[in-house]
């Protein structure tokens, strides 16, 4: 259900352009932090609320995977299989991870706290390989980083050590970005196959 | 005049050529004929520049542009040849097929597919691709009559946009992206629009597919024929594809003016009554209380026979006929001339009839503009009409203009598919569309809205007669908020140009029957008049529905709509039948199925369908019935002589839309064995009466049209051409070859009206004279 108060945020929102549709992004993440997923009920929310048809709501989410379309775990981990992610290594960290929590990408833990799902391009291939956990970004993820990530939130800490610190894994804490960029990562990653 | 357009000159493959500022490179070379191969690129739609199918090398660029979204520059250099540019469309086709399924010996599309085409022309003979392609269900429906092969898309959205942008319905969207785009049905958002066989039409590949054509023929087995849509009075111009006897589907045949490019579902696909297994195939004659089969000899005699023993016993005026606006101009015209002239009565009409309570020699009905026009108009006004489902082209044509900044009104009694998209809609109780057409004229010519020294006066003329039809009045009668309607009225006042139009079904209504004429004195007091994009009109119901008025088959006028009494009319029309034409007018509808008639003569319609019990028991009472259709209708079911009659699809002829264009229907099969067209029965009845009729064609007949309806003046079955041409009709400049032509006018003018648009009335008469006999 999506409340009244949730609908009038969204107003909020498409009254700040000049054309209501332009909020169908913004409004789509508010139904889900609502729901906990884009539901058929969010979707027609978000449809009322823009202006826009059920049908072009339906065709924005399926389009973004930052949107999602069943329940999730208590951490979604979305991991990049996109084509910079893919040569730094991404299918050995998707591999790596399936193996770590014993469920297929696209799956959720019989606990119910992790989610695993394969995405599309998250806009930080100078990072590669990427991953978000609940939308926040972790970049240059080695099979080491994904173990200490999961233990970190199996014990309830935040995603990043520091926040705010552009959401560098405590392992990286202190490493310079030439570092990384410099083809450690890479050696990282290669490790993880 | 129009302004000059800017030209831009440049070459393509070494040939020079000039086009408009703005255009795109596909268009200019389009024009010189060369073919740049595209998939998403579609002319009536924004460019996307999604497939990359359309590459071609533009001097100093330097990598290969899309042609269908570069616009062309002054001296540009473009080579749609050069190695650069095959090498770029083998490998766009070598990327398409990837995942294709190659299943063309299978696919309804093979044979008419780009796809397909395309790779033989410019595609690389094999793929390196040797890994698994995707696999899906195949075929899922994606709405009642249309079936989606996901494998063979190519992503090229033409028909998500169509129905998302074009259609602006509920429909096909893209879900996913990447490898995994797709294109899908939101079930919260199924695809049921009138409109959704255009997609099957425009998809490039054989992904989309209608149910009905699926496994039925192959491309190269149909015999494709130029024509018109026999179904509604919009006229969409279509292609006929008839594989042997069977007519399987109808392509638009893209006529700017008219359909846009575009047909509605109807249109393409309701043709089984064509195929129907039931037509008749020999004439009846009821014996024994049985219709039973006979010779067509027999039948015509029997016909003739019995005719003239009711006009010898009981006169000329026992005999009627009720005609069709199913069937042509030329077959129209026969029906009231074998009435008229070869019977000696007036009593012909048809189901509409009279636009009620229009004064003779008026026609306020004629739509004073043009579908085409819609898209200029700034303001729209449905009145009591429903395109999406009537007119269904139309409608497509106003979302078009609304996408072009138009404020639509719906003022209809029901919810009309267009609400969602409009600038404001009206309710009022379903019987009042004539009130609110008063009251919107009380509003306007009591607020002092004319605009215009001739709108002042008719304003003037018109005051008292709606003095006591306030909106108030509207709100008590019709339920119809009072405001709204000032609005609206102050909306059309204030219109760059304001197009109001009305169903024609609402002139029937009990408040309907000075409609026409007070919704054309409404857009004259606004100054809405003469000139495109402003106007009044009638959605007119059937395919020949003005056709059939304009051939006469009205009780009280001839021809063009010349009074029956008019003496000049009666002079050269029976000159030209060599007869003596009736004077009085002739029996109504109504009349002719209340006992007015002894003899009743039915071509193509079925008024039994609708009849009262007591028209069915008139009908039982008839001492002759003669039929002309195509199946054994309930009326035909009651007659003595049944007559087998043929679609339009398997005779030649002409229709008038509803916005007076005069259209070529063409023959696109062989009539059905042991049936006639209804212009040859016409002539066999005649000729068996001993009339001496010889036409051997239907372009004989409209020759004869155009020789004696001044209306219709000069018209002749070279003269419409391939798109037909709106009346008034003016005389053109003669061909190289010396042949006389005729011009059309898209919108009637002020002039026009003062002149007596087509010196069609009677001498010094207005052709339109815009009062009604509403006082
Ligand atoms: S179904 Fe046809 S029209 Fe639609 S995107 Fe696929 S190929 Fe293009
Ligand atoms: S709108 Fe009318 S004329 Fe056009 S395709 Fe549909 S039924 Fe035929
Ligand atoms: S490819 Fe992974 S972030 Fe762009
Ligand atoms: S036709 Fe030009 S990119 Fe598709």
């Amino acid at each position: 259900m999506i409340t009244e108060e949730v609908k009038a945020r969204m107003r909020e929102i498409c009254a700040r352009y000049p054309d209501p549709r332009s909020g169908t992004l913004p409004c789509l993440h508010l139904a889900q932090e609502a729901e906990g997923y884009v539901t058929p009920d969010g979707i027609a929310a978000v449809s009322e609320v823009t202006g826009t048809k059920i049908d072009e709501v339906e065709s924005v989410v399926t389009f973004y995977s930052m949107y999602d379309r069943a329940p999730t775990g208590k951490y979604a981990i979305k991991v990049c299989t996109s084509i910079s992610c893919y040569l730094r290594g991404c299918d050995g960290l998707m591999e790596h991870f399936e193996q770590r929590l014993g469920i297929q990408r696209g799956q959720t833990t019989a606990d119910g706290s992790f989610t695993l799902q394969g995405v599309e391009c998250l806009a930080a291939c100078g990072m590669a390989p990427v991953l978000q956990v609940n939308g926040e970004f972790v970049e240059n993820v080695t099979t080491a980083d994904a173990d200490a990530l999961i233990e970190r939130l199996k014990r309830g800490e935040a995603v990043a050590a520091q926040p705010g610190a552009w959401n560098v894994l405590p392992s990286k804490t202190g490493a310079s970005a030439q570092q990384t960029a410099a083809g450690s990562g890479s050696a990282q990653t290669g490790k993880a196959k | 005049m129009a302004e000059q357009e800017e030209l831009v000159n440049l070459t393509i493959d070494g040939q020079p050529v000039s086009v408009p500022k703005g255009s795109l490179i596909w268009a200019a070379a389009q024009k010189l004929g060369i073919e740049i191969p595209i998939y998403c690129y579609h002319p009536k739609m924004d460019p996307l520049g999604a497939c990359r199918m359309c590459f071609v090398e533009v001097e100093k660029m330097p990598k290969l542009a899309t042609a269908c979204t570069t616009t062309v520059a002054e001296g540009m250099v473009v080579s749609t040849t050069s190695a650069k540019v095959k090498k770029g469309r083998a490998g766009t086709l070598e990327f398409l097929l990837i995942n294709h399924p190659l299943d063309c010996p299978i696919c309804d599309k093979g044979g008419e597919c780009d796809l397909q085409d395309f790779t033989l022309r410019y595609g690389p003979g094999g793929s390196r691709f040797d890994l698994n392609k995707r696999h899906f269900e195949k075929p899922i429906p994606v709405s009642e009559n249309i079936l989606l092969d996901r494998e063979r898309c190519i992503a090229c959205q033409r028909c998500v946009r169509f129905t998302q942008t074009v259609a602006m319905e509920n429909g096909l969207v893209m879900e996913q992206r990447g490898f995994r785009i797709e294109v899908g049905v939101d079930p919260a958002a199924p695809f049921d629009s009138i409109f959704s066989g255009n997609v099957v039409e425009m998809c490039p590949v054989g992904a989309l597919t209608a149910k009905n054509y699926r496994f039925v023929t192959r491309p190269w087995e149909l015999k494709k024929t130029p024509s018109v849509c026999g179904n509604c009075s919009v006229g969409c111009n279509v292609r006929v594809d008839v594989r042997v006897d069977k007519v399987l589907r109808q392509y638009s045949r893209t006529n700017d003016a008219i359909d846009d490019g575009w047909l509605c579902d109807r249109g393409r696909w309701d043709l089984d009554w064509i195929n129907d297994t039931e037509r008749l195939r020999t004439p009846l004659i009821r014996r024994d209380g049985q219709l039973q089969p006979v010779s067509w000899d027999e039948a015509l005699r029997f016909v003739a026979e019995r005719l003239r023993a009711v006009r010898d016993q009981r006169g000329a005026r026992a005999i009627g006929g009720i005609g069709s606006t199913h069937t042509t101009n030329e077959e129209a015209y026969l029906f009231q001339k074998l009435l008229r002239a070869g019977l000696g009565t007036n009593n012909v009409d048809h189901a509409h009839g009279r636009f009620p309570a229009t004064e003779p020699g008026a026609l306020p009905w004629a739509w004073s503009d043009s579908i085409a026009g819609l898209e200029q108009a700034s303001h729209i006004v449905l009145l009591g009409a429903d395109p999406y489902h009537r007119q269904p082209i139309v409608d497509l044509r106003i979302r078009k203009a609304i996408r072009a900044g138009a404020r639509v009104y719906v003022v209809t009694p029901e919810a009309n598919r267009l609400d969602r998209l409009v600038a404001g809609v009206i309710r009022y109780t379903a019987g009042h569309t004539g009130t609110l057409a008063r009251a919107l004229l009380n509003i306007i010519t009591s607020d002092g809205l004319a605009r215009g020294e001739q709108g002042a006066q008719r304003a003037a003329d018109r005051r008292a007669s709606v003095a006591q039809e306030t909106p108030e009045r509207a709100a008590q009668v019709a339920g119809v908020d009072a405001d709204a309607l000032r609005e609206l009225a102050r909306e059309i006042a204030g219109a760059k140009g304001a197009v109001i139009l009305y169903d024609e079904a609402a002139t029937l209504e009990p408040s309907g029957a000075t409609l026409a004429a007070d919704v054309l004195d409404l857009a004259l007091i606004t100054g809405n008049f003469g000139k495109p994009g402003a106007g009044a009109g009638p959605l007119l119901a059937d395919n020949n529905s003005l056709g059939a008025r304009d051939m006469g088959l009205l009780p009280d006028t001839l021809p063009g709509y010349r009074p029956v009494g008019d003496a000049a009319a009666h002079a050269a029309l029976g000159g030209a039948w060599l007869a003596t034409l009736p004077a009085e007018p002739g029996l109504s509808y109504t009349e002719m199925l209340s006992g007015g008639v002894k003899a009743l003569y039915v071509m193509g319609a079925n008024p039994a369908r609708d009849a009262t019990p007591e028209q069915l028991a008139a009908l039982d009472a008839l001492d002759f019935l003669v039929v002309q259709d195509l199946t054994l209708t309930e009326t035909a079911q009651r007659a003595t002589v049944v007559l087998p009659a043929v679609a339009y699809t398997e005779k030649d002829g002409s229709f008038t839309n509803t916005e007076r264009c005069v259209q070529l229907v063409r023959r696109a099969m062989q009539p059905l064995g042991g049936a006639k067209a209804d212009w040859e029965i016409l002539v066999g009845v005649a000729r068996a009466l001993g009339l001496g009729w010889t036409y051997l064609s239907p372009a004989e007949i409209l020759s004869e049209i155009g020789r004696t309806v001044p209306l219709y003046a000069g018209v002749t079955r070279r003269s419409l051409g391939a798109e037909g041409v709106r009346w008034p009709f003016a005389p053109g400049e003669r061909t190289p070859e010396g042949r006389a032509t005729i011009t059309g006018s898209p919108s009637i003018t002020w002039q026009m009206l003062a002149e007596g648009v087509a010196r069609a009335q009677k001498p010094g008469g207005e052709l339109i004279a815009p009062r009604g006999r509403g006082e």
